[in-house]
């Protein structure tokens, strides 16, 4: 069911992404700078990348994976003599310079540190997600973002239930705060859809320490394996990788979604040490038998 | 920077310690810090032997495990010396129990990635299997013996 953006208590977005602004306002590319190179305790994002799923006219073949969940009308999925070469006789056929097919882009590893100050963000990212977007887009395509960062202490911050229950919060008031995603039905419904976990690849669930040794099953015996709102394949790639958000028509709607995740994500982090600053609680549990002295931060 | 997650001192119904255990995770990964008089002694009986336990790089003298608790589930939780912290089926590490020197203190580098959620599960998993062991199987006894004579 649709939500009405009027029921839900918007206090105040985190970051709604305009570009015009963006492009016009010193204040506002600095504040961006700011946020997305903070190196307060060094608890921040340091790259990140994403994977488009859909059907692609041409895409350079180091960016395409094969991907069997995605379906498409218009494009099939390659062949593994296009994407890896082949044999054919005593000849050794060169695997396809580019690709026409159903799969995923895999994006180039983006560094926060690389930014551009006349431009406000990475433009290398800007332009290869304008350059390589999907020509379809369906309802079993995905846009999934990953992020790295600067230590051990920050993934782990990110692993507890606090960033996600927040995640969780602060998406859907973006979503609902950006005219360029809640006005497009389409991409809307799909959203919500994946948001309330009634799609298989996408569900509303957090279990990052089964995740993170790439042990794709939950403690509890059930099998979502990485099909979660966020999943952490630390073992894997290092990075906490985002897979709520549907494959945008638009390569404007990706570029929006992923800053935001990105900046989301960094913010986070960011404001984590500011509470550290809070006094310590400390309980006293008496136990019959043992007592047991608890001070918990 | 570090972040201390929980801190615990559990104490016996004679107010002695019983397992001192701090955990934290720093920018170089999670550090367990643990100290109890009365398991080195319960375990230094049965010697000694050396061994890599659940952590980055650093190698520690073990005692032997008790073999009086074999027949306890605990048994196989103090044997799983190269296994991490939590392993992937929610199965707890507790060997470092049997580490030479926890009457002094020692500080273990842990390798893996822990949500504070699992480090504080993990910890109350610890005191409770703790304090199990201790009430069956080092907690000093009490006996009163009655001793009488028949004079025939």
């Amino acid at each position: 069911m649709p939500i009405n953006p009027s029921e839900l208590n918007i206090i105040e977005p985190m970051f709604v992404y305009e570009p015009t602004e963006l492009e016009n306002s010193n204040n506002t590319i600095q504040r961006l700078i700011d946020s997305i190179t903070q190196k307060d305790g060094n608890l921040r994002v340091t790259n990140f990348g994403y994977e488009l799923e859909g059907g692609f006219d041409e895409i350079p073949r180091k960016y395409f994976h094969s991907d069997g969940s995605v379906e498409c009308n218009d494009y099939e999925e390659p062949d593994d003599g296009e994407l890896n070469g082949y044999s054919d006789g005593d000849d050794w056929i060169e695997p396809c310079e580019s690709i026409t097919g159903s799969g995923e882009c895999v994006s180039p590893v983006f560094s926060l540190d690389k930014i551009d100050k006349n431009i406000g963000y990475n433009k290398t990212f800007r332009d290869f997600a304008k350059k390589h977007h999907a020509q379809e887009i369906n309802s079993t395509c995905g846009h999934h973002i990953h992020v790295s960062f600067s230590s051990e202490l920050a993934y782990s911050r990110l692993m507890d239930s606090d960033f996600f229950n927040e995640f969780e919060k602060e998406v859907l008031k973006f979503v609902i705060s950006t005219p360029e995603l809640y006005n497009d039905k389409t991409y809307y419904s799909r959203f919500i859809e994946r948001y309330d976990g009634d799609n298989s690849y996408c569900y509303k669930r957090h279990s990052p320490q089964s995740q993170v040794n790439g042990h794709w099953h939950f403690l509890d015996g059930s099998d979502a394996g990485r099909y979660t709102h966020l999943n952490y394949p630390y073992g894997n790639h290092g990075t906490i990788e985002c897979r709520l958000f549907p494959a945008p028509e638009k390569s404007e709607q990706l570029v929006i979604v992923t800053e935001w995740f990105v900046n989301f994500t960094n913010s986070y982090l960011h404001t984590l040490r500011k509470e550290r600053a809070k006094k310590h609680n400390v309980k006293v549990i008496e136990n019959e038998e043992i007592t047991s002295i608890e001070v918990q931060i | 920077m570090n972040e201390i997650i929980k801190t615990d001192i559990i104490k016996t119904k004679s107010n002695k310690n019983l397992l001192t255990m701090q955990i934290k995770r720093t920018h170089s990964g999670c550090k367990l810090f643990v100290k109890s008089d009365i398991f080195e002694d319960f375990f230094s009986k049965n010697g000694i032997y050396q061994d890599k336990l659940m952590t980055n790089s650093d190698s520690h003298e073990v005692y032997k495990n008790n073999s009086s608790i074999s027949n306890r589930e605990i048994y196989r939780k103090l044997n799983a010396l190269d296994d991490s912290l939590i392993n992937s089926d929610g199965y707890i590490n507790a060997s470092f129990l049997r580490v030479k020197g926890i009457s002094q203190g020692v500080t273990f580098d842990l390798s893996g990635l822990y949500s504070k959620e699992a480090l504080t599960s993990y910890i109350n998993s610890i005191k409770i299997m703790t304090k199990e062991l201790y009430e069956e199987f080092m907690k000093p006894q009490n006996q009163s013996i009655k001793i009488s004579i028949e004079e025939g």
